[in-house]
């Protein structure tokens, strides 16, 4: 395993991070047990989370990731070995079943305070290593979406009161780092700024969506990420899984995530993007690199990641998203991805 | 014409801005001054131009164009009628007819006082109303360029705070009124509005970008910061370089048009992907009745974070073309199909 420091902290990450979604879905508890062991075994020391897990959202699954993450802490004493992140859910159309719901979940004291209490409860911890927004409460750029589109009457808590809520939280010793998901270079630099000024805490990191085929973040993230350092913890590595090539030629493998909710997660399921998946898949195969091996590498090392978020189903899965971390691609290798990009570029925004 | 507030400025620039590149080079000073005289005719105010212009630059027309513009003012008497934009060139691979050339140049304090004197001396005017930095001397994607790329050599670029200093003793001398960028990244903006607010220094007013139907990159991450910040886009090549009139479809090459006279500059805008966008959104200019320059600038007029469209033309009639679209509100109906042009191809001329 390789390590990064998170942000300006002192804490090595390892560039492998495990994502932790799909317990308590399509994973039970058992699974995850397996997929923690396994991932600690090969030096992953940071694990992945948030209040709103498992995915896809439900009342019935609310929490139900943290309290399986929770329940292996309490099994095997291994909380001092892990860093560990986990997300407060934010303001959106859905999530009824949460504290007031949907509209209600803004970035306020109340909600913060709520919110921290239910995941330490559920994690079976005293702190959380970092705690992350899991998407801006303004309107921003969502899932599927490319272009900003300004809203005259969009609202939200203004970002110094959401940072000093955050910091009672440090303060309190329940958190001990802050980062952002989903964000915008307009976010990241204001926080950046407002901590500065106030002497507020800074964000230690970014988690936004980055894969071969959605590279948004190289076009103005990237630049923030690097000169602020508040480095990318990629998530959707895979691209759902679509670029393991399991989908290709329509194929619907048991118990994949597109067999089960077709029309979930499309952000992922473009024309566009089909036609990309299928070079990338071709590239990896001619290389004799598994294709997803292959997908987490050119991830794993671009120079504004600090992490990269794996998410697997099954223990094969999470050994070749794992094995990455051994793999440096070629020169020759990043020119070809470079001109499979160029020529269509982000098909799965 | 409409008018809008340029930045947190009192000045009321006109939607449509002149822009004036071509002067000097594809046009005369004969044909510059009609633009101009035309354009102050339909209530343009606001003029665009940069020391290194006419383009393409090379040495025999540098400074040509702001002395096209400079002996409009002396013979029409009108410099108050105007409000002036030029830019300082920044440091690059060539321009070797520029001070002490390519590499050299850039915001230090020496290269800004010389730039500022010659641009006041060829525009016969005592000050600029909006000095913009042409592109950051830094590593940022340049014209045909997507992605930011991390350089960690680049290093030797003037500091922001420097650059504000420099500009700052530029405004006190009354050389210049206001300041703003071009070319600039999410980053930079928010760099820049950030040092002027800490050290008291001038605020940036306006970033002139690329922005165009077939360019949309401006919406992904500098329009939040251009709404939230009040630094609104001065959009440039709003026709990608005249294609989007729909004269260079089905290959035609034009007389005395910019791909025909210079194929491979300007390749930024000439892409095959660029192509099928640019049919299609003739296609529904076309099926509305409207012409298909004016509905592409039309688009760019009223984007919620543009302040003006430099417009720019070599004829009278696409002078008259471009400023038309100032009259035409595109529907919710056109909008829609816009949209899903862009989004099943985004950007295809970057």
């Amino acid at each position: 395993m390789r390590y990064r420091k998170l942000g300006t902290t002192d804490l090595d990450v390892s560039v492998i991070c495990l994502g932790t979604m799909t317990w308590g879905e399509q994973n039970n508890q058992d699974d995850g047990f397996k997929q923690m062991d396994y991932a600690v075994e090969r030096g992953v020391n940071f694990f992945d989370t948030a209040e709103v897990y498992s995915i896809p959202t439900k009342a019935e699954t609310y929490g139900k990731t943290e309290e399986i993450i929770g329940n292996w802490f309490n099994q095997n004493n291994k909380r001092k070995d892990i860093i560990l992140a986990t997300k407060i859910c934010a303001k959106s159309d859905g999530n009824s079943w949460i504290r007031e719901g949907g509209p209600n979940l803004i970035f306020d004291k109340k909600n913060i305070n709520s919110a921290i209490d239910g995941s330490l409860k559920r994690l079976k911890t005293d702190y959380i290593d970092l705690y992350q927004l899991h998407a801006p409460e303004r309107k921003v750029p969502k899932f599927g979406q490319l272009d900003f589109e300004y809203d005259p009457d969009d609202k939200w808590v203004d970002l110094e009161e959401v940072l000093y809520c955050l910091q009672d939280l440090i303060k309190q010793g329940k958190v001990r780092n802050i980062g952002v998901s989903n964000e915008t270079p307009w976010g990241v630099m204001s926080y950046m700024k407002i901590a500065e000024e106030k002497n507020l805490p800074r964000m230690a990191s970014i988690q936004n969506v980055y894969s071969l085929v959605n590279r948004i973040f190289d076009i103005h993230n990237s630049e923030v990420s690097i000169r602020e350092n508040c480095g990318l913890l990629a998530y959707s590595p895979l691209a759902g899984g679509r670029l393991s090539g399991k989908y290709i030629g329509g194929k619907n493998p048991p118990n994949s995530r597109y067999t089960l909710w077709a029309n979930r997660f499309d952000r992922h399921n473009t024309k566009r993007g089909e036609n990309a998946i299928e070079k990338y898949v071709n590239l990896a195969n001619k290389l004799n690199i598994p294709p997803s091996t292959f997908a987490n590498a050119f991830v794993n090392d671009r120079p504004f990641v600090t992490s990269n978020i794996i998410g697997a189903t099954s223990m094969d899965q999470l050994k070749e998203n794992i094995d990455s971390i051994d793999i440096t691609l070629s020169e020759e290798t990043l020119k070809e991805i470079e001109n499979i990009h160029l020529y269509d570029p982000n098909p799965c925004v | 014409m409409k008018y809008r507030k340029l930045g947190t400025t009192d000045l009321n620039v006109s939607v449509i801005c002149l822009g004036t590149m071509t002067f000097g080079e594809q046009n005369s000073q004969q044909e510059g001054f009609d633009q101009m005289n035309y354009a102050l005719e339909r209530g343009v105010n606001f003029f665009d131009t940069a020391e290194l212009y006419a383009v393409m630059p090379r040495k025999e027309t540098y400074g040509k164009t702001e002395e096209i513009i400079g002996n409009w003012f002396h013979e029409r008497k009108n410099r108050d009628k105007i409000i002036l934009a030029s830019k300082i060139a920044s440091k690059s691979d060539g321009l070797e007819w520029i001070r002490d050339g390519a590499e050299n140049l850039g915001f230090d304090k020496k290269n800004m006082n010389a730039a500022i004197d010659a641009s006041l001396k060829r525009l016969k005017t005592d000050y600029i109303d909006l000095y913009q930095l042409h592109w950051p001397e830094r590593k940022v994607p340049r014209f045909g360029e997507l992605d930011y790329k991390y350089d960690p050599n680049d290093n030797k670029w003037t500091t922001i705070e420097e650059v504000l200093f420099n500009l700052n003793e530029l405004v006190k001398s009354g050389k210049i009124r206001n300041v703003g960028l071009s070319n600039e990244t999410p980053w930079g903006m928010m760099k820049f509005l950030e040092v002027a607010k800490e050290k008291n220094f001038p605020r940036m007013m306006s970033i002139q970008n690329v922005y165009s139907l077939v360019n949309r990159v401006f919406d992904i991450g500098h329009s939040e910061v251009s709404k939230a910040e009040n630094l609104g886009l001065l959009a440039y090549s709003p026709l990608a370089g005249g294609r989007l009139s729909g004269k260079y479809i089905g290959g035609i090459n034009p007389k005395n048009a910019r791909y025909t006279l210079w194929p491979r500059r300007f390749s930024r805008h000439h892409t095959e992907r660029g192509e099928i966008a640019i049919e299609k959104y003739v296609g529904i200019a076309n099926k509305y009745g409207i012409a298909p320059s004016t509905f592409a600038n039309a688009f760019v007029n009223d984007r919620p974070f543009v302040t003006s469209n430099i417009i720019g033309a070599t004829t009278m009639e696409q002078l008259k073309e471009n400023i038309n679209s100032i009259d035409l509100t595109l529907s919710k109906e056109i909008l829609d199909e816009i949209e899903d042009v862009h989004l099943t191809n985004p950007n295809p001329c970057v």
